[in-house]
């Protein structure tokens, strides 16, 4: 077994639950599992390198490895706002098992190894809310002129619309939100949303997140320092990263529905998108999808494999699960 | 009433607000040519804020007035007040307007002063631009290779430009303080010969 | 035992405060000892075998490129300039010398009035911008000279300037502030809020002290005998120089808190507001805008020299364990949460004697954020609470800023030991005001949580 001893600077502070979180949970396992022989410290968002400058730094070579959602990179490496979240894609089960039995593991490491770099899939979550809003959104056509925040592909679906569209970092939305600056924001999952306040400066919560139906994390591991590393080694921290998985899914999944009921309680008006809405939005990522497939290679061929595998288990998917709302309709 | 203004005198008040540490050292032929660069860039820094004051306004019309709003306009304000902020280190260097303790040191000889000046120019500020230019270019050259770009959409492209002031700024800085040296050389050991006039 | 990495964490400390009281530039000490410590480390760790923490090569000088980046690309420090700007320009638009002139007619035949129109002056001009050397010259030059004909007492009159034009950095819109709220990653506009309060209460200490001291003490503050009566003309003229500061104000601070503007716009409208001011009193020129250009620059290039040598320094401290270490030691303090605050704020205000609020905050903010944190204290109110007492630094000597602003413009027959002697009221107000906001954190929290209340 390898001494491992690197610093993790991470691009969400520690505090934000299953999109902080997982990481230093990550960590104390790998310590737990390695006696000690793996020690990966996290660093807070800033303390170390700038919060969305930690692919570069791995790629690099400034520092050993990094945590990110990988939609931050898609300046650099389109094809990333994939592996990051795709809008209309795959949902957090079905992203795993496009990696682990679909090919999506390969492309990865096809997309990344020429920038130096090793990303390890450690930390997939459930949808983010679609939005929080100061108005109620109708039609597609209220969100023509808002200022909005959104980050990756996302955001240039939202732009289709004709929404302004910047990527303020977390800590400012609450406050952007409130003074006006900003007419709406996405950010993260309801539990994250809650903590930074945003039901007490926007009454409009809109679901489905259909623009990240999962979030995707990665350890970015510099491409040379992997190499180095002995397979035990390797083996462990990739066996941790999968159990962070679980861990993940299962700890965004347990406290959503809470949190929404608790939104409710507290006046906020929690709106799903009409089946027209739904209709606009696809069809504007359709054109976005298809303009960036033809611009990047990467992007186009990870983006086929993605939706061929979402095509092949769309009979799976829609006769061998109870439909997501049969309580609703039993009831009614 | 009587008088409804108070005359102020600018020289005045210019002269309060310059550092009583500042350090003066004789002028010589080959710093008067880096220097004379120095402040022609310097010149074009100083109006850099009065175009972003415009900017900003412009923007905050366009927003609230008409209702528009343009990504890159606003990543052009962080844009220019980096390039203020980052060459007027070495324009500040230039006029020596960094900030000094000098409780201590201002009972201390002239000459003792300008030997702990000119040490802090070669053994820290030196090494400090020589192995920050080091890792500046290629952290540059890796944002050109990749073709970087801003990812937020209708953002501004080629982002190796803007990294690449950290470079441009640097070795600005260097200058500046290789000039200051060749300063203080002069008055320490009379090489390279001051110049006469002040 | 102390290991071999809190051995150089001390060493760096140490060495750094060596070479600034050399006179040496606090931001090229700061980059140099950084530069000079990694290399030391490194040295250590590959040939004497020591533990250096995660400080072990040369990528430290990678990192240290990738700090000065976000630097760059912090779009919230835009701010800084623009107020910075706002300020010089507001010093030249002749706002003040109209406000001076209506107040000396229409305060000045009270006793102690004088100085009450100085900290009324002060605060208006502190609402507006913050560029305390600006303030502090700009009230000691159109101040001092009437107050002593006037018979003031030396001291006292300097220590009502230098405090007055202190308040600027503490009553937003204020640098100081925007800095702060950077390094402990919360929104300028609540921090904005959550020191106004304090500013304002600090001012009004300010107010009772000189009523109280000059009724008390008849010598200190005398009332001349030939002023000419009060006319509603002058009450309306003196109203009328008000209507300016206050229009400037209500468009910066005014914006911001009512959910206008950002902090980087409104520091934009207000660095043209002044313009426009300084264009309506016959003040522009290109002269002028030249002028304020280069001190934009100059002033601004300072402050980010500071900040770029103290990410440095951050970020040497951090990867030699120096974070681990000090909250260690803090942690280890045998006081409760709020002993332990109160000894970084008694850390802040000795260093204040010697180091300004600049290095203060950059140097301390990052090392005691986790402490304050862990702690689980609002860091809105620790941050004021931070500000108030690093107000101290700005009038203790032997280095306080305003004192040597106030020495360079003051008559001849001021001197230095007359200032230090006429501040230490004020800066014993000024801990009083901290020991207030310490016991009492709803005047820092309460503005904010108002703003939420849809
Ligand atoms: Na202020
Ligand atoms: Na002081």
């Amino acid at each position: 077994l390898d001494r491992v001893r690197w610093q993790i600077p991470m691009s969400f502070a520690s505090t934000l639950t299953a999109l902080g979180d997982t990481m230093p949970w990550v960590a104390d396992q790998l310590r737990a599992v390695s006696d000690g022989a793996i020690d990966l410290r996290v660093a807070e968002p800033g303390a170390l390198v700038p919060a969305l400058s930690i692919f570069e730094n791995v790629a690099d070579g400034n520092i050993d490895a990094g945590y990110s959602w990988m939609g931050y990179e898609w300046g650099t490496v389109p094809a990333a706002a994939l592996f990051g979240a795709t809008p209309f894609g795959l949902e957090s089960v079905e992203f795993l098992a496009w990696m682990t039995h679909h090919g999506g593991q390969e492309l990865l490491e096809e997309t990344f190894h020429p920038y130096n770099v090793h990303p390890i899939l450690c930390g997939t979550i459930s949808p983010e809310t679609a939005g929080w809003f100061r108005q109620e959104m109708n039609t597609v056509e209220d969100l023509q002129g808002l200022r909005f925040r959104a980050a990756g592909v996302g955001g240039e679906i939202f732009a289709e619309f004709g929404m302004s569209v910047t990527l303020l970092p977390g800590g400012e939305l609450y406050q952007a939100l409130e003074t006006g600056t900003l007419d709406g924001t996405e950010f993260s999952l309801p539990t994250v949303d809650e903590q930074l306040g945003f039901y007490q400066v926007a009454d409009y919560l809109y679901l489905p997140g259909w623009h990240q139906p999962s979030t995707n994390q990665y350890l970015y591991v510099n491409l040379d320092v992997w190499n180095g590393l002995n397979d035990q080694t390797r083996a462990i921290i990739e066996m941790t990263c999968m159990a962070g998985n679980a861990y993940a899914i299962a700890r965004a999944e347990a406290l959503q529905g809470a949190v929404i009921t608790s939104f409710e309680e507290r006046g906020t008006n929690v709106r799903t998108y009409s089946d027209e809405q739904i209709a606009a939005f696809y069809e504007a990522t359709q054109a976005v999808m298809a303009r960036n497939s033809e611009r990047d290679e990467m992007f186009g061929k990870v983006y086929a494999s993605m939706m061929e595998f979402q095509a092949e288990l769309r009979p799976w998917k829609e006769q061998g699960y109870l439909p997501r709302d049969w309580q609703s309709r039993i009831e009614d | 009433m009587g008088k409804s203004d108070i005359d102020i005198d600018p020289a005045q008040v210019e002269q309060a607000s310059a550092r009583g540490h500042a350090l003066d050292f004789p002028r010589t032929r080959l710093s008067d040519a880096i220097e004379a660069v120095i402040d022609v860039v310097g010149g074009v820094i100083n109006w850099i804020w009065i175009v972003l004051v415009l900017v900003i306004v412009a923007n905050v019309v366009g927003r609230y007035a008409l209702g528009v709003n343009y990504i890159w306009v606003e990543e052009m304000q962080w844009h220019m007040y980096a390039v203020g902020f980052m060459l007027g280190i070495g324009y500040a260097l230039r006029h020596d307007a960094h900030v000094r303790v000098d409780v201590v040191a201002m009972n201390l000889r002239p000459r003792t002063r300008a030997v702990i000046e000119l040490l802090g120019l070669l053994l820290l500020v030196a090494p400090m631009v020589y192995l920050i230019l080091l890792y500046a270019i290629p952290f540059t050259e890796a944002s050109f290779n990749r073709g970087e770009r801003s990812s937020a959409p209708g953002g501004l492209a080629n982002r190796w430009a803007i990294k690449g002031v950290i470079v441009v700024a640097f070795v600005y800085l260097g200058l500046a303080a290789f000039a200051r040296a060749v300063r203080i050389c002069a008055l320490l050991f009379g090489v390279p010969r001051p110049r006469a006039s002040r | 035992m102390l290991e071999v990495n809190e051995i150089l964490v001390i060493a760096m400390l140490v060495s750094f405060i060596a070479l600034i009281f050399t006179g040496f530039p606090v931001a090229w000490a700061l980059a140099g000892i950084s530069v000079a410590f990694s290399f030391v480390a490194i040295w250590g760790f590959e040939y004497l075998d020591w533990d250096t923490y995660f400080l072990t090569d040369m990528r430290i000088f990678g990192v240290m490129v990738q700090r000065i980046w976000g630097q760059m690309s912090n779009w919230i420090l835009v701010a800084l300039p623009m107020f910075i700007f706002m300020g010089l320009m507001l010093e030249r638009s002749g706002v003040t010398e109209k406000l001076m002139a209506n107040f000396i007619q229409l305060f000045g035949r009270y006793r102690g009035g004088l100085a009450l129109g100085v900290v009324v002056i002060g605060i208006l001009l502190a609402a507006s911008t913050g560029i305390v050397g600006a303030s502090v010259v700009l009230l000691a030059m159109l101040s001092m000279p009437i107050m002593l004909k006037q018979g003031y007492n030396k001291g006292f009159a300097s220590g009502v300037v230098a405090s007055a034009g202190t308040l600027g950095i503490l009553i937003p819109p204020s640098i100081m502030l925007i800095i702060m709220a950077d390094q402990m990653s919360v929104s300028v506009g609540n921090l904005f809020m959550g020191a106004l309060i304090p500013g304002l209460m600090l001012g009004t200490f300010y107010i009772i002290f000189i009523i109280v001291a000059a009724t008390l003490f008849v010598k200190l503050a005398p009332a001349p005998t030939d002023l000419p009566p009060v006319t509603l003309r002058l009450v309306l003229s003196t109203l009328w120089a008000v209507v300016p500061p206050v229009l400037l104000i209500l468009a910066v601070l005014g914006s911001i808190f009512m959910g206008f503007a950002t902090p980087t716009e409104a520091s934009g409208v207000g660095a043209f507001g002044a313009t426009l001011l300084a264009a309506l009193n016959g003040r522009l020129s290109w002269a002028v805008l030249k002028e304020v250009g280069m001190k934009t620059t100059l002033t601004t290039a300072f402050i980010f020299g500071i900040f770029l040598g103290a990410t440095m320094f951050a970020v040497v401290m951090r990867q030699l364990g120096g974070d681990e270490f000090i909250s260690g030691l803090l942690q280890g303090l045998p006081f409760g949460p709020g002993g332990i605050v109160l000894t970084i704020l008694f850390i802040a205000f000795l260093a204040g004697f010697f180091l300004d609020w600049l290095e203060i905050s950059l140097i301390m903010l990052p090392l005691v954020t986790p402490v304050v944190a862990a702690l689980g204290f609002d860091p809105i109110w620790f941050i004021v609470l931070f500000a108030v007492t690093l107000q101290t630094s700005f009038l203790t000597p032997p280095v306080g800023f305003s004192l040597f602003y106030l020495k360079g413009v003051a008559p001849k027959e001021v001197t230095i030991f007359d200032i230090y002697k006429g501040v230490i009221p004020f800066v014993l107000l000024q801990l009083l005001a901290v020991i207030l906001v310490f016991s009492f954190p709803q005047l820092v929290l309460w503005l904010p949580g108002q703003m939420l209340v849809q």
